[in-house]
């Protein structure tokens, strides 16, 4: 029995631990206000340097705290999920590193060293993204995933060089405070932001970098919650609210941030309404959620932004395990038009379910409400435009959560499996999280009466619209393929690339290049005929010859120095 | 002496292999290379206690001390891993002695004796020990060596014309005009840049690769491609240092564009030789452009990048006919992570740096070079799942062997966290 679960409880156990420092350095970091840790020198050339170090400070500790906490309700929870899975132990062994590899991401005191868990995360999703790898099409799915934020990490390494040429540093602090000397425009602050927003859209799923994001869903669905919806997409959410001081000084930039943002919540949500598989349903939804966060970032709502990204965390991880129940009760089943009427046989996993749901529509007093109201006021400051198209999203969200909880919980079971509940070690991590969705908004009580109203009557309509048409008869209207993108990548990119490479391997290197050599060697083949006669002696004769030689090269060398 | 007594020590094993056949001197040997350079690393009074008896044409430069030490970790790697033949060993140890004649050289005739000393050696093993059309790349890879070797030779002979001299030291004092400077930047580029390879001098490399045993292909990838870059920073950069400002545009157009191509053509290739020997080309061109951007930078990295990829690649070769067992396909895969310069790797650090030192002088160009971090990441890993999806788990135990993959693999990642070493 515990030899069956050590390898998940010694990995939780870590992460636990983890977890309690954080505490300690939040309250710490509450008290006397932030602080660094200086590692070692990581390597210096010419008068660059660059160390290892921590910097703990609200922003840092907070994010801590979200990876370590939702991070050990995960781990506990995949002890019941991958049980029977015969590679539990390397599957803990690349949650723990990715843990290690996330803190570093949040916790470093310089961009490079931040840059080396930007790095390190996406390993860890490529290798949890491949990790059934007998699945030939989920390897290519993690390879997708691992290139195309490598495209984003081009940007990220582009702006860190900018910004090398610029202060002369990667350091937080001396960035910082040298960006404030630099008047607003600058083209070195806004070429830093470019880039370093060209890393977000990656590592954070925006437009047009989003399409790994559905397809990395291939990894094991606990994965999905800690990696691709509550930790590691949200990396560049935290990069961009760390680097506010440079963004301030790019409004521009900002502008263009705000708008991706927008376009991404929308695209996200459009496509999430026509998904038939319930994981590409919270997939596509965490790529709007994103959408939102960059959204407020690029209107200048930090704030907003990072409190969207902790509820964000706790009702999208908890919406992801909770899928991963009805998976895991369905016998592996990810479809949605063959699931149905799950609220009986699986009461617990409806229940936090719907509590996710209902913090994801942004229905109060749920975490959501309070958050997507925090950004949707920061929005209408800045832009009115941006804020009546997410308003429109924010009924999208609505809608595709309606559609999915109908569809999974309500009408009649669509196939003949034995549905059962999930058991304890899987339940209680979803009902902790269940808890933190439906409170976490009460750290930011702010509100209005009519939007409380607003929203409840909204959601009351559309819960009720939906209702008819998901639950008391399922209107099937699955589109799997609907706005894919990848078609016109594949199209447009990666078909013209392989095609230059077949091109210069075959024309330019086998013809044009073999052509012109042959030519030339023809000639000093033809000048250096006896050479070709040496090819019949024997090798030792040569090898004594050559020794010999380099002997006597040596040892006159010795006599007479020239 | 000490010096002298280095440069003999191979020959001594050439001697001993050729004699008693027994591959445990080569192990001896190359292990006491390894001892003898890392203590004249650490303690270079060594040498100049022995100044008066010391010859005027050998040094060791602080470069040239690095390429010592990683030419005797790579032959040590290479002989302990291999079964091969003793006479195949007399190879390897004969090609490190004239590396180490190479890197020691202070003196442009002795410099180009030992860089020929490599050929014939490589001819050999080619031809001895090669697989498939052997006789043709035997020769195929001789023909463009010797056309480097040519226009070197060239260039050597026009320097002693002008200066009367052979020392490096007296070239370095007379200053060129333009005009001269720029016909011997360009051989002196046609023959480090066939030696590299780059593109479009590279044709010979991909199936030279494949053709070699295990041990060779080490050794050509590992080492012999370095006397190339070698050749640039220690006799290009300082020779020729006005002609290759005037036309840093070009010349690093070039070599990125060599880049970009090597890094298309891995895309398109298939076989695992073949692979890493393209990616093996866009890297290498990658190493010359930090040194073409003749900034400080750039010329860290590239030393930086000489080590990673010497041991990069020499793993990559090293596990290829195992990587059907679970621990070499492991193995691999934290080398791929070497090579496509994951932080944490030396591979980082070198890449990192290089596309610095591009930067100070244009960001297009950093830019450019760095679209090679994507396609390299895209063409390592469809090679590695290829192989990820044959994996039968079979595997023969050869202690040695493992010692050196972990060994190699630990330096990879070593000197990622702590790469002062290798920033000379």
């Amino acid at each position: 029995m515990i030899k069956k679960y050590w390898s998940g409880i010694a990995a939780s156990l870590v992460v636990f631990c983890l977890f309690l420092v954080s505490i300690s350095v939040f309250l710490r970091v509450y008290q006397t206000g932030p602080f660094e840790i200086y590692l070692f020198n990581w390597f210096s050339v010419g008068d660059f340097s660059v160390s290892w170090g921590l910097l703990f400070d609200t922003l840092s500790a907070l994010m801590f705290m979200m990876v370590t906490g939702v991070g050990f309700l995960i781990h506990i929870y995949s002890i019941g999920y991958m049980h029977d899975d015969p590679n539990r132990g390397r599957f803990f062994w690349y949650l723990n590193l990715f843990i290690f590899f996330m803190l570093t991401l949040v916790l470093s005191n310089n961009f490079l060293s931040m840059f080396v868990g930007w790095e390190g995360v996406g390993l860890c999703s490529y290798l949890l993204i491949g990790f059934w790898s007998s699945n030939k099409d989920y390897l290519i799915a993690a390879k997708k995933a691992f290139v195309m934020n490598r495209i984003g990490d081009l940007g990220f390494i582009l702006g860190l060089l900018v910004m090398i040429l610029t202060f002369g540093s990667v350091q937080f602090g001396i960035v910082f405070s040298q960006a404030g000397l630099l008047p607003i425009g600058h083209i070195s602050v806004v070429l830093i932001a470019i880039l370093l927003f060209v890393g977000a859209t990656g590592k954070s799923a925006q437009l047009p970098l989003f399409t790994w994001l559905p397809d990395a869903m291939a990894g094991p669905t606990p994965v999905s919650a800690l990696i691709h919806a509550a930790t590691m997409v949200t990396a560049g959410i935290y990069m961009i609210a760390r680097s506010h001081a440079i963004y301030a000084l790019a409004p521009d930039v900002l502008t263009v941030v705000l708008w991706v943002g927008v376009a991404t919540a929308v695209v996200g949500a459009i496509i999430a309404l026509r998904q038939s598989d319930i994981k590409k349903v919270l997939a596509y939804s965490t790529v709007s959620q994103l959408g939102f966060m960059v959204a407020a970032l690029g209107a200048g709502g930090t704030h907003a932004a990072l409190f969207h990204m902790v509820t964000h965390a706790f009702f999208k991880a908890l919406l992801f395990l909770a899928a991963g129940s009805v998976i895991h009760g369905m016998g592996g089943e990810q479809n949605m038009y063959k699931m149905g009427g799950l609220r009986k046989l699986q009461p617990i996993t409806f229940a936090v379910f719907l509590v996710g749901a209902l913090a994801l529509s942004g229905c109060p007093p749920f975490s959501g409400f309070f958050s997507k109201d925090a950004i949707l006021l920061a929005i209408y400051q800045v832009s009115p435009w941006a804020f009546g198209v997410l308003i429109g999203v924010s009924v999208l969200t609505a809608i595709y959560v309606a559609r999915l909880v109908f569809l999974v919980f309500f009408g009649p079971l669509r196939s003949d499996v034995h549905v059962h509940e999930s058991p304890l070690i899987m339940t209680i991590p979803l009902v902790f999280l269940a808890v933190l969705a439906a409170t976490a908004g009460i750290y930011h009580p702010e509100f209005e009466w009519v939007m409380v109203i607003i929203t409840v009557s909204a959601l009351a309509m559309i819960w009720w619209v939906t209702y008819s048409r998901y639950a008391v008869q399922v209107k099937d209207d699955r589109s799997d393929g609907f706005m894919s993108l990848d078609v016109v990548y594949s199209a447009v990119i990666v078909r013209p690339i392989l095609v230059i490479a077949r091109g210069l391997s075959t024309v330019m290197d086998q013809i044009v290049l073999d052509t012109a050599a042959k030519e030339l060697g023809q000639t000093v083949v033809q000048s250096g005929e006896s050479l070709r006669r040496m090819q019949s002696g024997s090798i030792g004769f040569y090898l004594w010859m050559i020794t010999a030689s380099v002997a006597v090269i040596l040892i006159g060398l010795s006599i007479w120095p020239f | 002496m000490a010096l002298l007594a280095l440069l003999a020590l191979p020959l001594i094993g050439v001697f001993g292999l050729l004699i008693f056949k027994s591959r445990w001197i080569a192990v001896a040997v190359s292990a006491l290379t390894v001892v003898m350079t890392v203590i004249i690393g650490r303690y270079p009074e060594l040498l100049s206690f022995f100044t008066s008896i010391s010859l005027p044409s050998f040094a060791v430069t602080p470069l040239g001390l690095l390429m010592l030490i990683l030419t005797s970790v790579i032959v040590l790697a290479i002989v302990l891993a291999s079964d091969d033949s003793p006479g195949f060993l007399a190879i390897i140890l004969g090609i490190q002695a004239a590396l180490f004649g190479v890197f020691c050289a202070q003196n442009g005739l002795l410099f180009y004796m030992f860089w020929e000393l490599t050929l014939i050696p490589a001819f050999f093993m080619i031809l001895g020990w090669g697989t498939g059309d052997k006789v043709r790349i035997a020769i195929r890879f001789l023909l463009y060596n010797l056309v480097g070797s040519f226009a070197l030779l060239t260039v050597i002979l026009y320097l002693f014309l002008q200066t009367h001299s052979f020392a490096f030291t007296d070239w370095m004092a007379a200053p060129l005009p333009l005009a001269s400077q720029v016909w011997v930047l360009i051989g002196l580029f046609v023959a480090f840049g066939i030696k590299l390879p780059l593109v479009p001098f590279h044709r010979w490399q991909p199936e030279t690769y494949e053709c070699l045993p295990r041990s060779g292909s080490m050794l050509f990838s590992g080492l012999l491609s370095k006397l190339g870059v070698y050749g640039m920073l220690m006799l290009m950069v300082p020779l020729v240092p006005h002609a290759l400002l005037v036309y840093r545009p070009i010349v690093l157009g070039i070599v990125v564009m060599s880049v970009l191509y090597a890094s298309l053509v891995a895309l398109a290739e298939t076989g695992f030789k073949r692979i890493v020997a393209t990616v093996s080309i866009a890297h290498g061109s990658l190493l010359a452009a930090g040194i073409f951007a003749l900034t400080p930078m750039g010329i860290q990295g590239s030393i930086a990048q000489i080590v990673a990829h010497s041991l990069v690649v020499a793993a990559l070769f090293l596990c290829e006919p195992r990587i059907r067992s679970h621990f070499y396909l492991g193995a691999l895969f934290l080398v791929v992570l070497g090579s496509i310069g994951l932080p944490l790797t030396i591979g980082f650090i070198g890449e990192f740096l290089i596309l610095l030192g591009i930067s100070q002088f244009s960001l297009v160009y950093a830019g450019l070079a760095g679209i090679s971090v994507i396609l390299g990441a895209w063409a390592m890993l469809t090679l590695y799942q290829s192989v990820q999806s044959s994996t039968e788990g079979t595997y023969e135990f050869s202690f040695s062997e493992d010692i050196v993959v972990i060994t190699l693999i630990a330096a990879i990642y070593i000197l990622g966290i702590f790469p002062s070493v290798v920033l000379i």
